[in-house]
């Protein structure tokens, strides 16, 4: 079975990149593919390819939350780029990164993670279908909208505040990574903002 | 008061039973009202019933019931708050850490072992030390908003279907499919009811 799987990851991988003819036109960054024994399976999987502003990783590492992508489950990771990281507030990251700061950071980090695999080429579709608008769940509770901006896409809370997935997707065996401009803010924090 | 219930309380959406109260349940014989509840659509599929046992619900609790000494031996809470209750260095709540409640399609991945507990709670499956019961690592993140027979909730309008699974469950004029939890449904394109689990992760 995991051969069957591993064989059925790599084919999807190589037609993500254009090379199996089911790629769309979004510039993907394969990872190498793992091959069929645990170790290198487990590299291939999205904590071993989240790659971008490591400062996140730390984060969900910080968080006990570094094996939800270590799994077999599948997610589709939001990962804020260093440009990202940089805007938040000084000392922001430190501070988030602390025990006490534990629930905070939390919840933070699940709304930046989504159930299952949703490649860009599904927004797309997911958009087109909705006449501009889809909305994706989150696994903070709260749903996400996805809108059409320029090339790529926006997503966002209720309230309009989020991010533009800013990126290429990076593709891992347990899922997909989007990278974003922003980081996503809290319901709360949005709430305060728009008052 | 909120909805009639202390602030402490109204937060964990219990219907006001401390678990105090509920943990009385434990250990005694099983009442009617309580062997009649069955869990809402979406516990029954984490929790179905098995030889061993049988899982029912009261005052928003989940509790489950040995068959053989037809007694409750085990509760949790039946609704997630996302309140920040469980996190990294929290304590598992010790009122249900003697209970494995880790939801059926996630136990060949996560069963109890020498050195650890894994417990649900609040959207996410724990590893929980089983000597001092503190969270050491959240394992995996559930969404718990796709049930059978209800209508596909918000959020699901992408397809979403793991990558070894898309040839076999593609969207069509007849039938959309969705991941959520361990598991693909199988949505109907028109009422957007969700009409069967049609593959568990492996």
């Amino acid at each position: 079975m995991r051969a069957l799987v591993t064989t059925a990851a790599a084919a999807l991988l190589l037609a993500a990149c254009g090379q199996g003819g089911r790629g769309d036109n979004n510039a993907v960054a394969a990872p190498e593919r793992a091959g069929a024994d645990d170790a290198k399976d487990a590299e291939g999987r999205l904590a071993g390819v989240l790659g971008g502003d490591p400062r996140f990783a730390a984060l969900l590492a910080a968080a006990g939350m570094t094996p939800v992508l270590e799994g077999k489950e599948p997610y589709t990771v939001l990962a804020p780029t260093r440009q990202a990281l940089d805007a938040l507030p000084p000392g922001s990251i430190e501070r988030l990164s602390q025990p006490a700061a534990r629930v905070e950071l939390t919840g933070l980090l699940r709304r930046h993670i989504l159930p299952g695999t949703i490649l860009a080429e599904d927004l797309a579709k997911a958009v087109a279908a909705g006449g501009g608008k889809a909305t994706v769940a989150s696994l903070a509770g709260e749903p996400l909208i996805v809108t059409r901006d320029g090339d790529g896409f926006r997503i966002a809370d209720s309230a309009g505040k989020g991010a533009r997935i800013a990126g290429e997707q990076r593709l891992a065996s347990n899922g997909v990574i989007h990278e974003i401009d922003a980081i996503l803010p809290a319901p709360a924090a949005t709430k305060s903002e728009a008052n | 008061m909120i909805d009639g219930c202390p602030p402490g309380l109204a937060s964990k959406n219990n219907g006001c039973l401390p678990p105090g109260q509920a943990k009385k349940l434990l250990g005694g014989a099983v009442p009617a009202t309580l062997g009649a509840a069955l869990l809402p659509s979406l516990y029954r599929s984490w929790y179905p019933d098995n030889d061993d046992y049988f899982y029912r619900t009261e005052g928003d609790y989940v509790y489950r019931i040995d068959r053989e000494r037809n007694l409750v031996d085990g509760f949790f809470p039946l609704y997630d708050d996302y309140s920040g209750a469980y996190y990294v260095g929290a304590a598992y709540p010790q009122d249900y850490l003697g209970t494995y409640n880790v939801p059926v399609q996630y136990q060949p991945w996560y069963a109890d072992n020498g050195d650890d507990f894994y417990r649900y709670g609040d959207g996410a499956i724990y590893r929980v030390n089983r000597n001092g019961g503190v969270i050491e690592g959240i394992v995996s993140l559930l969404a718990g908003d796709l049930a059978l027979g209800q209508q596909l909730p918000s959020g699901y309008d992408a397809y979403n279907v793991p990558y070894d699974y898309r040839d076999r469950y593609a969207d069509s004029d007849d039938a959309l499919y969705r991941y959520n939890d361990g598991r693909i449904f199988q949505v109907d394109p028109t009422t957007r009811l969700v009409q069967a689990i049609v593959e568990t992760l492996t």
